[in-house]
């Protein structure tokens, strides 16, 4: 009894002085207008109760992986240093981990655009086998009795947890991840200025990059070919698998060029671990690109001062921003609720 | 005075109609004219058909106006189901296109009713489960049609109602079986053309009562 009233106490102090209804989003006045309309409107608890649900592992099947263990707000919500894919039960997934920022200016998701929308994106990785491995009758299970769930549901919906709310809340949460205080955001706003490498790095990529990833998101948001020979172990044709059409083989979304610094590898199947093995694919000297229309002539130090430009990208504010992190007071109630 | 009572009664009628009234949803499965009989099948020329599993959404609009409360999910195992629905009303097959483009929602049309691809977002607005039976030879059909891209087609009409406090809703899976086994196609498991093909197919076999 003295447990649960502590941990009432608890969570009334925490609430009462953490937060506010609306949560503010930032983003800078050269971003264009989000697709998302939820972006302007998001409700603080909400977007705390989607951050506990991204944190906790005990959603997947082995009850050993989150959300986060392959988003990590450490690497810009990707998996650093990881090829492909880690799941339950050390199961291999067939594509890299895309990053999550800016997700409020997309309309599909996934390399494939396999979902079309934010919310019900979340229930891919909780059910795939090389990923969360959970069924729904799990993850409800759980929502319904864990007792911080059931009360942050009633303060957040005023309803009981379910499966809806939840990927609601997962939304929310990944929606506030809003990328947009790099130094090239500074430097349009005039409190920080580009180093000549850098300028002459911005001039290399407006010529030969743009076109797929423009500024300000770096990223169309559509879906290309990069160029890469199919890998005959993944067999992954990209947005072909979700259309049938035959223009779609090989065609994935063309991910943002921010915060490549917390990303590595690149591509959709984590093929090349710097950025300098990217460039080289697009380069003429590279046989296997000779026909493409993709090949950039860029010349070695062209390309030195490319990567200084897209350095200029990375967001460490973003990376260590404490409310992308996990939900430490968390761990003070589970060990109230252990002890009752 | 008069005049008053009028509009009240009046205001009266209209709220009533506009608030809906719980109507019962009936689903008789059948195969031809026969109810569908789960344990012993039924019979198709030398075959017998089993179906084990039947489950698919309708959904009903006012004014041409629907929200996720107007979906129910109807099968086998659950072939009577009360909804609340403002009169007068359109009945359609599956999930409404704008509400299948807008996500997740509660009631019939939580994920947890397994009617939700994960891996291709967008709802399954049918699943049909069985096997044909023929001497020795037995073949397995699975057919989960719905998904997203059918977002762009057009709504698959059932029927209308003005008024009625139930009505039932008769699935005659005949012309579904026969495509299937004239085109050899036994699994469709995602969107795209030999969906479509077959949802038209199934739409012919529903009809309400």
């Amino acid at each position: 009894m003295r447990s649960a009233l502590t941990l009432s106490f608890l969570l009334l102090v925490i609430w009462s002085f953490k937060y506010t209804d609306t949560y503010k989003s930032n983003f800078p006045q050269h971003f264009p207008n989000p697709k998302s309309e939820r972006i302007t409107n998001l409700d603080s608890l909400e977007v705390e109760l989607g951050r506990i649900l991204f944190f906790d592992a005990q959603f997947s099947a082995d009850q050993l992986v989150s959300c986060a263990s392959c988003h990590s707000p450490y690497h810009s919500f990707a998996h650093v240093d990881h090829r492909l894919s880690h799941g339950a039960f050390d199961s291999i997934g067939r594509r890299n981990v895309p990053a999550l920022f800016n997700l409020a200016w997309q309309e599909v998701f996934m390399h494939d655009g396999a979902a079309h929308n934010l919310q019900a994106q979340s229930l891919a990785p909780l059910t795939s086998i090389t990923e969360m491995a959970a069924t729904l009758d799990q993850v409800q299970g759980i929502l319904k009795t864990d007792l911080l769930y059931r009360d942050l549901f009633q303060k957040v919906f005023g309803t009981e947890p379910s499966i809806p709310r939840a990927l609601e809340a997962l939304e929310a949460f990944q929606l506030s991840l809003i990328s947009a205080e790099s130094k090239y955001d500074k430097m349009l706003i005039g409190i920080e200025t580009f180093s000549d490498q850098e300028l002459h790095g911005l001039e290399v990529f407006s010529e030969n990059c743009a076109s797929c990833h423009p500024p300000p998101l770096f990223s169309t948001y559509g879906f290309a070919s990069n160029g890469l020979p199919i890998d005959s172990n993944i067999f992954d044709l990209g947005r072909y698998e979700q259309t049938g059409n035959n223009s779609d083989s090989m065609q994935f979304k063309v991910p943002s060029l921010r915060n490549l610094k917390y990303t590595n590898p690149y591509m959709h199947d984590g093929r090349f671990n710097n950025l300098r093995q990217v460039l080289n694919h697009y380069s003429p000297r590279n046989g296997i690109m000779d026909k493409s229309p993709l090949v950039i002539p860029i010349s070695e130090d062209d390309k030195s001062d490319l990567i200084a430009f897209l350095k200029t990208l990375n967001d460490s504010n973003f990376i260590f921003n404490p409310s992308h992190q996990f939900p430490k007071w968390t761990l003070t109630i589970n060990t109230i609720q252990n002890e009752n | 005075m008069f005049h008053f009572a009028l509009k009240v009664l009046a205001f009266i009628l209209i709220s009533t109609r506009l608030i809906g009234q719980e109507i019962d949803y009936q689903l008789r499965a059948s195969f031809h004219d026969q109810t569908i009989d789960t344990v012993h099948g039924n019979p198709f020329g030398e075959s017998i058909i089993f179906v084990n599993e039947l489950k698919f959404y309708i959904y009903t609009t006012h004014n041409g106006q629907t929200n996720p409360d107007c979906a129910l999910l109807l099968s086998l195992k659950n072939p009577k189901q009360t909804m609340s629905t403002v009169r007068p009303f359109q009945i359609f097959f599956g999930v409404d296109s704008l509400l299948n483009y807008k996500g997740i929602h509660e009631g019939a049309l939580d994920p947890i009713n397994n009617m939700y691809w994960t891996w291709q977002t967008g709802y399954i607005h049918c699943k049909l489960e069985g096997y044909i039976l023929n001497h020795t030879t037995k073949q397995n059909f699975e057919y989960h049609i719905g998904g997203f891209p059918l977002k762009d087609k057009r709504p698959l009409w059932i029927g209308q109602k003005s008024d009625c406090k139930s009505l039932e809703l008769n699935f005659d899976l005949h012309p579904a079986i026969e495509w299937a086994l004239e085109n050899k196609v036994f699994n469709i498991m995602s969107p795209g053309k030999i969906s479509d093909e077959m949802v038209r197919v199934l739409e012919k076999g529903i009809k309400i009562i």
